[in-house]
């Protein structure tokens, strides 16, 4: 990928014990569906967003969230 | 030297430590940075962990198992045992935790807590005026504190107005308890048969005539489809977690700011920061934990963790209070109390897959039940010394067993 260094978030949707952490830490990235499930509203969002999804990751008790390895 | 070459000394819960002090001497413990195996009080040896990481470590291993009132390590003599019942979550584990947990987790997700604001504010606003019927002075832990969360919850859960009263003295019965029943441990068993009598009624009624509330979900669950005694289990789960521990937590937090006036004009001086502030008090005070219980949690098969080997069938006790005071959650000062603290994640509703599931509705309730009682009664004073308020120290808990206050 030309865009060297963007983030990539990944889900593992299947450990998702819906306490909503991730939504409270990066309202612009994470969203809930009805059962309080994770879903994800930007999979690359900017760089501005960083310091949000990095305490989303944090605050995840069920290891839910992570940046992808490129 | 690990732990298990010396001999297992008691916990170290102090006997009459002033109430707002911890009960275990968290900060030296949390020093160590080690696994501590102690004797619990109920003669049971657990390893309790001393730090954030460890706490986070061993709530997120699937090698330890959770359980509850299943022979773990408890806070007091007497154990208490309920029976094992299907739905009960906190005893579950793995894909089949997961499947039930996420029945319930929507109507208590963030989102969804939002919307019961204004429930809260009615709730609150009746024993309010009870509270004031009743004159001053009053036991506002047994007028206020307590009926309000089991009464929230019924409302959730779609007990029908006619059978709120009885489920909440039913709740009053189980690990709330009333202080002359504590020293039986049978009660809870009793409590939880008079529950599920009442909750197969519910059922029964939702079935013939579906509402918008969980339980009418919870009999129309296809994923995984539940036995009416599952949903007993997952129903008696949601009220005893969030019953007692949002009871007792704003009773104490009522405490600490009518003990310390200081803190009592900053609270209540700036209400928009009134979710930080009872952050802070919720990391503070850790109740549950800070009792001298843990989460508990049973090894499935030996486990090197640390240096330390934890053999197949013992148990582990991660104390939220102790990972709370950890410099790595709490740089400065940490068994201070301080409402300017910058905010930060604490673990007193837990870790892993069986984090609190009750945390937002906690919160919403402890952030009206709190500043409205101060709204109410701005004379408010307690009756005892904030030291010589009782506790009851037997049964399940740790817990305020009165809040003798005067208005006048």
């Amino acid at each position: 990928m030309s865009d060297v260094g963007a983030m990539r978030i990944l889900l593992d949707v299947d450990k998702c014990i819906a306490v909503g952490q991730c939504l409270l830490a990066a309202p612009k990235v994470f969203d809930l569906d009805d059962s309080g499930i994770v879903v994800l509203l930007d999979s690359m969002p900017p760089e501005s967003e960083r310091p949000a999804v990095m305490n989303a990751i944090t605050r995840c008790p069920a290891d839910v969230i992570s940046l992808a390895q490129d | 030297m690990t732990m298990h070459d010396v001999d297992v000394k008691p916990i170290p819960i102090r006997k009459n430590p002033g109430r707002l002090e911890t009960r275990l001497p968290l900060e030296e413990m949390n020093r160590s940075g080690t696994l501590m195996k102690f004797m619990y009080p109920n003669g049971v040896p657990g390893y309790m962990t001393t730090t954030a990481d460890h706490f986070r470590r061993i709530l997120s291993d699937p090698r330890f198992h959770a359980k509850r009132f299943l022979g773990e390590p408890q806070p007091t003599p007497v154990s208490v045992a309920v029976p094992d019942m299907p739905g009960f979550i906190p005893s579950m584990n793995g894909p089949d935790h997961l499947a039930v947990r996420r029945l319930a987790a929507g109507d208590f997700s963030v989102k969804h807590i939002r919307d019961l604001g204004a429930k809260i504010e009615q709730v609150v606003d009746k024993y309010l005026d009870e509270t004031e019927a009743m004159g001053s002075p009053v036991d506002l832990f047994a007028s206020y504190c307590l009926p309000i969360p089991s009464e929230v919850i019924a409302w959730i859960l779609g007990v029908p107005t006619t059978h709120t009263q009885e489920f909440q003295m039913a709740a009053r019965y189980t690990i709330g308890g009333l202080p002359e029943k504590l020293t039986d441990p049978e009660a809870p068993a009793r409590a939880i048969k008079t529950l599920h009598e009442l909750l197969a009624d519910v059922i029964t009624l939702k079935r013939k005539d579906p509402q918008d509330d969980l339980i009418t979900r919870l009999t129309k669950a296809t994923d995984p489809v539940l036995s009416d005694e599952e949903i007993w289990g997952l129903c008696t789960n949601l009220l005893l977690a969030g019953h007692e521990t949002t009871s007792t937590n704003a009773a104490y937090q009522i405490a600490i700011l009518l003990d310390r006036p200081d803190v009592k004009a900053e609270f209540l001086a700036d209400p928009d920061r009134i979710p930080d502030f009872i952050e802070e008090l919720l990391r503070f005070k850790a109740i549950l934990t800070d009792s001298g219980a843990g989460i508990p949690r049973l090894a499935t098969e030996d486990v090197e963790f640390d240096g330390v080997l934890i053999e197949k069938g013992e148990w582990v006790m991660p104390c939220a209070a102790a990972a709370n005071v950890d410099a790595s959650v709490c740089p400065h000062s940490p068994t201070e109390l301080d409402l300017d603290r910058t905010p930060f994640p604490h673990l007193t509703f837990g870790f892993g897959a069986h984090t609190c599931l009750g945390q937002h509705l906690a919160r919403a309730e402890l952030k009206v039940i709190v500043p409205k009682i101060f709204e109410r009664f701005p004379n408010l004073a307690s009756e005892m010394a904030v030291d010589d308020l009782p506790w009851l120290e037997s049964g399940f808990g740790y817990r305020m067993a009165e809040l003798p206050v005067r208005w006048k």
